[in-house]
C-alpha cells in the first residue's frame, strides 16, 4: 500500500443519474485516458485497486466523496489531481488528493466515516411552513425508539431501530409546498441508513405522509466525516 | 447564425422537463449524453446541424460501428455538428409524450425539428416502426410529401437500404453503400444550396448526380394486375439504377481516433477495430456477403494505428477485431500478436470466426484469463445441405476444432444453424440433432487430464429470411407454421441434458421476411402499424403480432405475396433499383448451382466473376490482399 493515492470528490448535477458501477468504470477508464500507473488485484482475475468509501445511488450528487487508488510507481498527488480532473468528464472532479502515508495495515475508508451530511429537496405532502414543520419533525425526534419495517438483505422484513442514525435534522425553508432541509446521519459500527428511509420513518410515526417520497426527490451529499487517522 | 431567445427558452423548457420526468425512468443516464468524446460545438460556426439517429435503444445504437465513424467525420467539418439521437425506451416514451417533450439531440438538447437533417441507420427490418415512433416524437411529419420546407430533411442508410423501397414513403434521399465519400458530398451540395437558397426540391434535384443517392420520390412504379412490378421510370434526370458506393482503399479511409465512451453499459463495449470490410466466401444466404463486396483489407499498422490512438482516447481496456469474418483476414495473427505485445493490460475479441479459419491456439493467446464460450456455426446439419449454401465446411473441420477447444480446456461451445434452407428435408434436421451429439462424444473421447470438468453445447437455430441481392432472393420463405413444426422436431430429436436448444421466433422472421423483399406499397401497413402502436418490435418483450395482423388486414395488403411467393428469375424485383456491383447473372447462377449442391470457390482462391471487378473500373480485388 505504499503508492496509494485518497482522493476527495464531487458529482453535480450533470452526472447525478449515474450507478455505482457506471461511476466506477468512469473511475477506471479516467485513470486509463490519464495514464496513472494503477495497480491490479493478484490472482485469477486481476482488478484495478480502487476503492470507494461508499456507493453513490443515481440520483444522488454529491460534494465529498472518497476513493483510493493503488499505484505501481510513485506519482504526486498534484500531478494525479491534475491529470484525473482533465480526463474526467464535467460532472465529477477531483477536490483534494493526498498520499495514504501509513505503515502495515490501513483501516478501509468505509470503517472511517462516523457521520455524513445530507441536503435534501422535495416535495411536501402537508400544508405547512418552516416552524411548522420543524416542530413535527422534533416532535418525533424526541423519542428514543424509532423503529420501521424494513426488508433486509435477504428479503425478509424485519424491524429496524432508525433513531440512534439520526443526529439531526435542520428545517432550513419551506416554500409554494416544497421544502429544503439538511440531515445528520450518523454511522455506527459502518452501518448507518439512507435519507429516504429517515423521511419514510417520519412519515410512518405521524400516521400520514408528510414528505412526498416520489423518485423526483433531490439528495445531496454535503459532507462525509472521516476518523482522523 | 446565434440562437434565437425563443429557441433559447424552449430549451430551457425541456431541460426542467427533463428534471422532472428522468428520476422516473429506467437507466436515465442513456437520456443525458454529455458522455467523454461527444461533440460539443459553437453554434456561431455552424451551417448544417445533423442528427445521427439509430432506431433502437442507447445502449444497441452505441454499439453500432457505423455511426461512430459517421459522426466522427461529419464533426471533423468545422460547420457542421453532428449529434446522436436513439429511441427512448417504452417509460421514457410515455413520459415525454405526456409531457409534451419533443425528441431531443443527446449533446446540446435541441429539438430534432430544428435540425437540417435527421440521418437513420438501418440496421434491420423489424426496427422500421421505431423511425416512424421518432419522428412523431419529434413533432415531424411522417410522411416526406407532409413535410414543410422548414420540416428537417430525412436520410436514412446501412444494409437495409438495399432495398430502400418500403421506407419510400418516409425518407427523402437515401445513401447506398458506405457512406465516408457520398456524406460529406451531399453536405457540400448542402452548403452550396443554402447559400444559394431554394426549395427541398432543388436541393433534391442537385444530388441527382452524385453515385450513391437515391431519391425516392424521382421515380415511379408501375404494377402488373398480379401485383408485380411492371417498370420504373425516372424523373427529373435522376439515375437509373443507382450505383452503390464503397471505398476503394480502406488503408487511407477515414477512421476516427476517438469514440464516445457510453456511462451506461452497452451491448458492444469496447474498442472497435475494423480489419477489414466485404467478405469473399460466398455463403448463399448471407446479404452481407454480396453487399459489401469487394473484400478490402487494413494493413496490421494501420489496424495497430487506430489501436493506439482510440485506446488512449477512450480509457477502454478491450478491443474487438471487427469484420464480416475476422478469421479470415490475412493479418490476423500478426494483429492478434502484436497487440498482446504492445498492450499487455488489454482484452481481445475475434468475433465472426468461422470453423475453418479458426485457429484454438490464437483463440487460446487471448483469453489466458478467463475461457468464455466459443461459437462456431455450421449453419446446416448435413455435408449435402452446407454444399447448398455454399458454406464450405465440413463435419471434419468442425470435429477437429471443437476437440482442439475441449484440449485446450473450453467446455461450453455454441453452434449457430439456419433451419428453411433450399431443398431442406428432413434427414437435414436430424443432422443438426446428430451432429451436437458427435460434439459431445468429443468431447467425452477428450484427455480427462486435458478437458473442462463441465461441457455445454447450445444449438441455436434462426429461420432464413430470404434477402435481397442474394441467390435465394428468389425463394419463397417456409410458412410459420412450416417453422414451428421444424423447431418442435428439433425439440424432441434433442433430448441429451448436456444440450440447450434455442430457437428464434418464426413470426418475427416472417415479417423480416416481408419488409426485406417489400416494394413501395408497404409504406401504408407501416403507417398504420405505427398508428396502432407497433415500435420496438425485434424486442419479444414489446412485439404485438396481433396489431401486425390487423395493420395489414386495414391496408389490404398480403404478406404471403412478400414472404412466400417463389418469384420467376424474370419478374422485376422492387430492389433493382439499386446496382450493389454484383451481377443478376451471377446471382442466377448461384442459386442454380445450390440446388444442385455446387461449390463456388472463395474469392482469395479463384475469381468467379461476381461483376463487382466490372463495376468499378480500375479496381482490381486482389490487389487488395496482398499487402499485409
Amino acid at each position: 500500500m505504499s503508492n496509494t493515492i485518497e482522493f476527495k470528490f464531487s458529482r453535480g448535477e450533470s452526472l447525478r443519474f449515474l450507478s455505482h458501477l457506471d461511476q466506477q468504470r468512469v473511475f477506471q477508464r479516467a485513470l486509463r485516458r490519464a495514464e496513472m500507473p494503477v495497480a491490479n488485484t493478484q490472482g485469477f482475475n486481476p482488478r484495478p485497486i480502487l476503492t470507494f468509501a461508499l456507493a453513490m445511488p443515481v440520483g444522488m450528487t454529491s460534494l465529498e466523496e472518497y476513493g483510493r487508488v493503488g499505484l505501481t510507481a510513485d506519482v504526486s498527488p498534484e500531478v494525479f489531481l491534475n491529470k484525473m480532473n482533465k480526463s474526467l468528464p464535467s460532472g465529477l472532479r477531483i477536490e483534494s488528493a493526498k498520499k495514504l502515508e501509513v505503515e502495515g495495515k490501513v483501516p478501509s475508508l468505509t470503517a472511517s466515516i462516523t457521520d455524513c451530511l445530507y441536503r435534501v429537496q422535495g416535495a411536501l405532502a402537508i400544508h405547512s411552513d418552516e416552524t411548522q414543520l420543524a416542530d413535527i419533525v422534533n416532535n418525533i425526534l424526541e423519542r428514543e425508539s424509532l423503529i420501521i419495517p424494513k426488508r433486509n438483505k435477504r428479503g425478509k422484513m424485519i424491524e429496524k431501530e432508525v433513531r440512534p442514525f439520526i443526529d439531526q435534522i435542520e428545517i432550513l425553508e419551506v416554500k409554494d409546498g416544497r421544502y429544503l432541509l439538511d440531515m445528520h446521519l450518523a454511522y455506527i459500527s459502518q452501518e448507518s441508513i439512507k435519507p429516504e428511509l429517515v423521511l419514510e420513518t417520519l412519515n410512518q410515526t405521524w400516521g400520514s405522509a408528510i414528505f412526498d417520497l416520489d423518485p423526483g426527490l433531490k439528495i445531496q451529499r454535503k459532507k462525509m466525516n472521516l476518523k482522523k487517522s | 447564425m446565434t440562437e434565437p431567445i425563443d429557441k433559447k427558452e424552449l430549451k430551457m423548457k425541456i431541460k426542467e422537463i427533463l428534471e422532472d420526468i428522468l428520476p422516473h425512468v429506467q437507466k436515465p443516464i442513456t437520456y443525458t449524453g454529455n458522455e467523454v468524446n461527444a461533440v460539443h460545438k459553437n453554434l456561431e460556426n455552424i451551417v448544417i446541424r445533423y442528427a445521427m439517429a439509430f432506431p433502437d435503444t442507447y445502449e444497441v445504437g452505441m454499439s453500432h460501428l457505423g455511426i461512430k465513424i459517421l459522426y466522427a467525420l461529419l464533426n471533423e467539418e468545422e460547420d457542421i455538428w453532428c449529434e446522436r439521437v436513439f429511441a427512448p425506451w417504452i417509460d421514457m416514451e410515455a413520459k415525454m409524450r405526456s409531457a409534451q417533450l419533443p425528441l431531443y439531440t443527446l449533446e446540446s438538447t435541441t429539438p430534432l425539428k430544428e435540425m437540417d437533417f435527421i440521418g437513420f441507420t438501418l440496421q434491420y427490418e423489424m426496427s422500421y416502426t421505431n423511425i416512424l415512433n421518432m419522428l412523431d416524437l419529434a413533432q415531424i411529419p411522417l410522411l416526406c410529401e407532409e413535410r414543410e420546407e422548414s420540416d428537417p430533411i430525412v436520410m436514412a442508410g446501412g444494409p437495409c437500404a438495399y432495398n430502400p423501397e418500403p421506407l419510400a414513403d418516409f425518407i427523402d434521399i437515401f445513401v447506398i453503400g458506405e457512406a465516408e465519400e457520398s456524406l460529406p458530398e451531399i453536405m457540400e451540395k448542402y452548403r452550396n444550396h443554402k447559400k444559394n437558397g431554394g426549395s427541398k426540391k432543388d436541393f433534391f434535384q442537385s444530388l441527382t448526380d452524385l453515385e450513391g443517392v437515391y431519391v425516392p420520390a424521382f421515380y415511379d412504379v408501375q404494377y402488373h394486375s398480379d401485383g408485380t412490378i411492371a417498370g420504373w421510370t425516372s424523373t427529373n434526370n435522376a439515375p437509373f439504377p443507382v450505383k452503390k458506393r464503397f471505398i476503394h482503399d480502406m488503408e487511407h479511409v477515414y477512421y476516427p481516433d476517438r469514440f464516445v465512451v457510453p456511462y451506461a453499459k452497452t451491448i458492444h463495449d469496447r474498442v472497435n477495430l475494423e480489419v477489414f470490410r466485404g467478405c469473399g466466401r460466398g455463403c448463399r444466404f448471407c446479404q452481407a456477403g454480396i453487399i459489401y463486396r469487394p473484400t478490402r483489407e487494413k494493413s496490421v499498422d494501420c489496424v495497430m494505428k487506430d489501436a493506439e490512438n482510440i485506446l488512449k482516447s477512450t480509457g477502454y481496456d478491450e478491443v474487438t477485431l471487427s469484420s464480416l469474418s475476422t478469421g479470415d483476414y490475412t493479418g490476423v495473427e500478426k494483429a492478434v500478436q502484436e497487440l498482446l505485445k504492445t498492450y499487455d493490460e488489454v482484452g481481445i475479441n475475434l468475433p465472426s470466426l468461422r470453423i475453418d479459419s479458426l485457429s484454438v491456439d490464437l483463440l487460446e493467446d487471448i483469453q489466458k484469463v478467463r475461457k468464455t464460450g466459443i461459437t462456431l456455426a455450421p449453419e446446416a446439419g448435413t455435408q449435402r445441405l452446407r454444399d447448398v449454401i455454399n458454406k464450405g465446411v465440413t463435419e471434419a473441420d468442425l470435429i477437429s476444432t471443437v476437440t482442439a477447444a475441449f484440449e485446450k480446456g473450453w467446455g461450453h461451445i455454441k453452434l449457430y444453424f439456419v433451419i428453411g434452407l433450399p431443398t431442406e428435408t428432413e434427414e437435414d434436421l436430424d443432422g443438426i440433432a446428430d451432429l451436437a451429439e458427435k460434439v459431445i462424444d468429443a468431447y467425452f473421447q477428450t484427455n480427462k487430464e486435458l478437458r473442462n470438468r463441465r461441457v455445454q453445447l447450445v444449438i441455436s437455430t434462426a429461420c432464413l429470411v430470404p434477402k435481397p441481392f442474394t441467390p435465394f432472393q428468389w425463394m419463397g420463405q417456409d410458412t410459420v407454421e412450416t417453422f414451428n413444426d421444424k423447431q418442435n422436431y428439433l425439440k424432441k430429436r434433442i433430448k441429451n441434458r448436456k444440450i440447450t436448444y434455442n430457437w428464434h421466433d418464426a413470426t418475427l422472421s416472417y415479417y423480416e421476411a416481408v419488409f426485406a423483399r417489400g416494394d413501395r406499397r408497404l409504406g401504408k401497413v407501416l403507417l398504420e402499424a405505427h398508428r396502432l402502436g407497433c415500435k420496438f418490435d425485434s424486442w419479444a418483450e414489446v412485439f404485438d403480432d396481433k396489431k401486425w395482423q390487423r395493420a395489414l388486414e386495414q391496408s389490404e395488403i398480403h404478406p404471403d405475396f412478400y414472404a412466400h411467393r417463389e418469384r420467376d428469375t424474370e419478374e422485376n424485383l422492387p430492389w433493382d433499383i439499386i446496382d450493389v456491383g454484383v451481377s443478376k447473372e451471377f446471382l442466377i447462377s448461384e442459386w442454380q448451382k445450390s440446388l444442385s449442391g455446387e461449390h463456388t470457390p472463395y474469392c482469395k482462391e479463384k475469381c468467379s466473376a461476381c461483376g463487382i471487378a466490372d463495376f468499378a473500373k480500375g479496381y482490381k480485388c486482389h490487389e487488395q490482399y496482398h499487402r499485409i
